[in-house]
């Protein structure tokens, strides 16, 4: 780490104590591996430190901070291209059955883009309103939108549930 | 798997106790561990050998085509040019048939657009921010129909052509190679080629060479350029493109979505100018040599183009149109664009409009039987949409003037560009 004052420093620790937890589970539903989701956290905030004096209040900065995380995501994914993603398998047993809802919902939005499964993940998983996901992903409202429909219309024909499982986006 | 029906309530909460096992300390964060990307689990590790023995092997030529067969044929990609200082110059994108330019203001440290063109496959729009509205007419912007862009070779730009594979770029033999060497980036083991071009550019009469080198970060595995990084002849940075693939461009990337903007159909247009030209918009004959107006045309630059027929001026411009109620213009050395002083305007024309102009410059129009001439007046006032002008009648030898032409209550019409005319205007 390049040397901090420490004030910096402080202001450093408290970005990663603050945050980490969640961008670590963003990265973890998007990427569906632990260690994928340990490593790519890792490289978000090494971002986040090295970008901390050009951080502007345009966005949140948890907000700023999925940005990134969606960023180092994107490439780590193209680097993967070509090779298959191996998944966590949760252990069979009373465990999994916690997670049997969650791991198909995963599976179900495992066919869409990974732009359409991060606006999901951003807004269903993480809370963020559209408006937000907006300038983080630096799309325009509608796109949000559009992108929320996308998923839903997959959820709904994937697992054959009735459209009021998903409630609608206000 | 569970046999209870599916509860979507109940997934998201369980997605949203997903935590880490520990939460490390910032410093720890500042050395991210080099991790074997599959751990040993039986299903990585499978999916890991399976991978080696079954996936083929990226190969130049061989990965392009599975970028293209993943982006379903057609060539995606995703460039982000930045200047030393680390802002935007320009960034675009190429989906097959449907591409997006921004280019960025210079010294607006990447916050405000130059120009943008927009092509959805079918029509391109282009706009450009730094015509300011003026006067009560908003800023003009032009659609027209898109021409095929695929296949199209670039010739020296080294990314967005047919191959964005490294060593078809070198086999292009534009850019010479110097070195190769594969190196340790943040992104990864890369393989930077270093390649070098001469250009030869004119400032004032003085030619000049300059060298600049492309220091080109390549995928190994798919020899895909990743990263550009041009450096001078110093290996100082000058600028860095990234360029990505992405699986998918959003729609709304090819659309327009400046508002303060009036768009112009070029294409219908074209229509309306020929057919204001054939019919003119008025003639006078004076000491027996006659002037036909033809045409006035404001541009997104700010110039007004006077055209006429008959007795067309000289290429030196020695004498020149009025425009009443605005500053007589003058010729501004060495200036050719529609820029004015605070006293007067400029007057310059191109030489397809002058009677110097050989038939390799421009062409008589057969809906008139004859050649266009004229000049151009850059405007700073109000243009209104209607003006009075005074066109010089000239001799046969373009330099005495014998009198004047005087058209009254002319309409101005308003275009993109002149170049968007050629054809209508006889220029070659």
């Amino acid at each position: 780490m390049p040397h901090c004052e420490p004030q910096v420093r402080a202001d450093h620790e408290r970005l990663v104590q603050d945050h980490y937890a969640s961008v670590y589970r963003f990265l973890r539903n998007l990427t569906r591996r632990a260690v994928d989701a340990e490593d790519l956290a890792q490289q978000t905030f090494l971002r986040a430190i090295g970008a901390w004096s050009r951080y502007d209040d345009r966005l949140p900065i948890r907000s700023w901070l999925y940005a990134i995380a969606f960023r180092e995501f994107c490439k780590w994914r193209r680097n993967r291209l070509w090779l298959p993603l191996p998944t966590d398998r949760p252990a069979v047993g009373d465990a999994y059955e916690q997670f049997a809802d969650a791991e198909s919902l995963l599976n179900a939005l495992g066919g869409l883009s990974q732009n359409i499964r991060a606006t999901f993940l951003l807004h269903y998983v993480e809370e963020l309103s559209i408006v937000d996901i907006a300038v983080l992903l630096d799309i325009p409202e509608g796109t949000v939108k559009s992108r929320l429909h996308q998923a839903r219309h997959r959820l709904k024909n994937l697992l054959q549930e009735d459209e009021s499982y998903v409630p609608e986006t206000v | 798997m569970s046999q209870k029906p599916f509860d979507f309530q109940n997934a998201l909460s369980q997605l949203k106790t997903v935590s880490p096992s520990r939460v490390p300390a910032a410093i720890d964060v500042a050395k991210p561990a080099r991790r074997f990307p599959y751990r040993t689990s039986a299903i990585g590790l499978a999916a890991a050998l399976a991978a080696a023995i079954f996936w083929p092997r990226a190969e130049s030529g061989i990965a392009w085509a599975q970028v293209l067969d993943t982006n379903k044929g057609t060539q995606r990609i995703h460039v982000i040019n930045y200047w030393r200082d680390g802002h935007k110059t320009l960034e675009w994108w190429r989906d097959g048939e449907r591409y997006t330019y921004l280019s960025y203001a210079p010294g607006s440290m990447g916050k405000s657009l130059f120009m943008e063109t927009r092509c959805d496959g079918e029509h391109v729009i282009h706009v450009n921010h730094d015509r300011k509205p003026r006067n009560g007419w908003r800023r003009l912007g032009k659609k027209e129909k898109a021409v095929p862009a695929e296949g199209f070779e670039w010739g020296g730009a080294l990314v967005g052509s047919t191959s964005n594979i490294v060593d078809d770029i070198i086999q292009r033999k534009v850019y010479k190679l110097l070195d190769e060497r594969t190196v340790d980036t943040a992104e990864g083991p890369r393989v930077r080629f270093r390649l070098s071009r001469a250009s030869r550019f004119t400032i004032q009469k003085k030619t000049k060479t300059v060298t600049t080198s492309a220091l080109v970060f390549v995928d190994p595995k798919t020899r895909l350029i990743q990263t550009i990084q041009y450096v001078d002849g110093k290996d100082n940075p000058l600028s860095k493109a990234v360029i990505e693939y992405p699986n998918q461009i959003e729609d709304s990337v090819f659309k327009l979505n400046t508002t303060d903007v009036d768009i112009l159909d070029v294409d219908k247009d074209r229509k309306v100018v020929a057919q204001i030209i054939r019919r003119g918009l008025g003639s006078q004959t004076v000491k027996g040599q006659t002037v036909t107006l033809r045409s006035v045309l404001f541009d997104g630059a700010g110039a007004l183009w006077i055209l006429w027929s008959g007795n067309l001026p000289h290429g030196s411009l020695p004498h020149l149109v009025r425009i009443e109620g605005y500053p007589s213009p003058k010729v501004v050395p060495n200036v050719s664009f529609p820029m004015s002083t605070k006293a007067v305007l400029n007057a310059y024309s191109y030489k397809s409009f002058t009677a110097n102009a050989t038939e390799r410059r421009s062409k008589v129009l057969p809906s008139i039987n004859a050649r266009l001439g004229g000049m151009a007046v850059g405007m700073r006032y109000q243009v209104l949409s209607q003006i009075d002008l005074v066109v010089p009648v000239l001799d046969a030898t373009g330099k005495k003037k014998l009198g004047e032409a005087k058209f009254r209550n002319v309409p101005v019409h308003r275009i993109f560009s002149l170049f968007d005319y050629r054809e209508q205007l006889g220029m070659q």
